[in-house]
């Protein structure tokens, strides 16, 4: 899992790109527990520098080379899962001391990564603001999609071709799946890359669609002139068990 | 957001009371489509999942879909206002025009009406125009139609959420953040902190463990008759499963490299079988509070007895004549 943090605005604005590791046999219960440190830091990532009052196509060049050298810090961090020194039956298994002092067998497999949306978009090579599950067009992205009729998953097998293969035909069929050319160090190790994501109920709800969904609201209850109402009774929701009784009303604590 | 999403139904439902029969329906979807999703969020919390649960979220969403074009307007971005503006412009020459040209005729009641079909005209066109021009294509809402999928191949969606990366940026990288000088290294002290953090954590569960051994084979070898009383709880469990406390090695926390002695080996060392109960009393009384880091330990001889743990095991026997004899596990 990653995700960019930020550590200080003083002291020179510091941030963070941490990339972490924890074992999938775990309990999820015991996972959630910062003490028993589950979650352990493996990387750092390096942070692109701000682009600012550039030039389009030196922009399109430098997040060029930011996807190539994050690429390149994945495929170290990365390189005990990709078993390509010695293919053998055997390959892939290592000795790991388990905590009761015995050696086990492992075979690490890279089952799932944790980011948020854009960072998802970053690591698979593919451009922002497109589903990294499926092919669905950009400007079908609102429409219903009833269950039997799921747009067809991304192959990342196919692109990792078409992105060697280096020719325009290759290209221009890239570039209408929204995927970015070039390395990527997830389609060499041996994973299904559209499974890694995995539904982040904190970014695409609770920060996202929900907090769309009170702008929302406030824009229905002006056009409906409702919204004195509706923020008085916004305010006036009691304190209760663990609700903290609001004193500011959305508009407030949005701007 | 987490608890906001409790009650802002609630709050959506009383604001949107009272409406004119003509408001009514627009409202009545308005409830609706708030309501389907958050009903969506809240079957997503769901710890555990079955096919009812499945198709209730489902339904959610479908509901949500069918009854979202209701906050259109709010989807109206920066493109969508500009046209909007655009034409708002232009419906205002347009009205401009229509005032001079009939400035004569005109009474001052007929240029009032005149005007306020104008101003509700240009309200409902740019309404139109944004409804037009908005949509709803945003990543997010089409993330959510591939949870139940998601869910049905992977499990409960709690553990995959982003708040437990959040936490680990707390103990990973902002404690040592915290502990640093805020220099341009900051970062090699932020890793040997953590580094040290964990060592102690080590530590501490080899303690634990050690104890827990050493009460073990003292019931297994019944030495102690009078550390009897500690080792009875645990002597099913040491029946049960007698090999698994087998002669390991185990990892010091300061030393990664160096293996532990065995706490049996100070055992052996240590002539007086009284002071083996105490070693264990005291590594548990350590143990239970981690704060204190030294404890003192009257034996059944009143010798006093000191024991510091801190990356091994210290001891300290005050002899009968007065001289401290140490040793170190």
């Amino acid at each position: 899992m990653s995700d960019g943090t930020h550590l200080s605005d003083f002291a020179g604005d510091k941030k963070e790109w941490p990339v972490y590791m924890t074992i999938g046999n775990l309990s999820s219960k015991i996972r959630q527990m910062p003490s028993t440190h589950s979650v352990v830091i493996v990387a750092l990532l390096p942070i692109p520098i701000k682009n600012r009052n550039i030039p389009q196509k030196r922009l399109d060049e430098q997040r060029q080379t930011n996807r190539e050298v994050m690429n390149e810090v994945l495929r170290r961090v990365l390189h005990p899962l990709t078993f390509k020194q010695n293919p053998s039956a055997e390959s892939g298994y290592y000795n790991v001391l388990c905590a009761y002092g015995n050696f086990r067998r492992c075979k690490p497999v890279l089952a799932a990564w944790l980011a948020d949306c854009p960072e998802y978009s970053d690591l698979h090579h593919l451009e922002r603001h497109v589903c990294f599950w499926c092919e669905c067009p950009k400007n079908e992205l609102g429409d219903y999609v009833p269950p039997d009729k799921q747009h067809p998953r991304r192959d990342h097998n196919l692109y990792k071709t078409l992105s060697d293969a280096n020719t325009k035909a290759a290209d221009a069929e890239l570039s209408s799946g929204h995927v970015h050319r070039g390395f990527n160090v997830f389609r060499h190790i041996p994973c299904i890359v559209s499974d890694l994501p995995k539904p982040d109920l904190l970014h695409t709800m609770q920060i996202g669609m929900l907090d769309h969904l009170q702008k929302w609201i406030f824009h229905f209850m002006k056009t409906h002139e409702r919204l004195d109402k509706y923020n008085a009774i916004w305010l006036s929701v009691p304190a209760y068990h663990d609700l903290t009784p609001k004193n500011k009303s959305y508009e407030e604590v949005s701007q | 957001m987490k608890e906001m999403s409790r009650y802002l139904l609630a709050v959506v439902t009383q604001s949107l009371r009272g409406g004119s029969p003509a408001q009514c329906p627009i409202f009545n979807r308005a409830i609706e489509c708030t309501r389907a999703l958050l009903e969506f969020y809240m079957y997503a919390r769901y710890k555990s999942h079955d096919n009812a649960t499945l198709s209730y979220m489902k339904d959610a969403f479908r509901r949500f879909h069918t009854f979202k074009d209701v906050f259109l307007l709010g989807r109206a971005g920066k493109k969508a206002k500009a046209t909007a503006n655009a034409l708002r412009t232009e419906l205002v020459n347009k009205r401009k025009v229509d005032e001079e040209t009939n400035a004569d005729s005109w009474t001052p009641s007929k240029k009032r009406r005149e005007m306020n079909s104008w101003r509700d005209y240009i309200s409902h066109e740019i309404d139109i125009s944004k409804e037009f021009d908005a949509d709803f294509n945003f990543r997010k809402i089409h993330l959510m139609s591939h949870w139940a999928e998601q869910i049905r191949r992977y499990g409960a969606l709690q553990q995959y959420s982003a708040e437990r990366v959040e936490q680990a940026h707390k103990t990973n990288l902002k404690d040592g953040w915290n502990a640093s000088n805020h220099n341009l290294n900051y970062l090699p002290q932020v890793i040997t902190f953590q580094r040290r953090i964990l060592c102690f954590e080590i530590s501490e569960l080899n303690l634990q463990a050690l104890t827990q051994r050493s009460e073990n084979s003292a019931a297994a070898c019944k030495v102690f008759p009078s550390g009897a009383d500690l080792a009875a709880p645990l002597s099913s469990q040491s029946d049960a499963k007698p090999e698994s406390m087998g002669p390991q090695t185990r990892r010091d926390g300061k030393h990664p490299d160096a293996m532990i002695k065995d706490f049996r080996g100070l055992l052996d060392n240590t002539q007086d079988a009284t002071h083996r109960v105490a070693i264990y009393s005291g590594t548990r009384e350590y143990i239970k509070h981690k704060s204190r880091n030294k404890t003192y330990i009257l034996d059944e001889q009143l010798h006093a007895m000191e024991l510091c743990i801190y990356h091994g095991i210290k001891i300290q026997v005050e002899g009968l004549d007065g001289e401290r004899i140490s040793q170190m596990c």
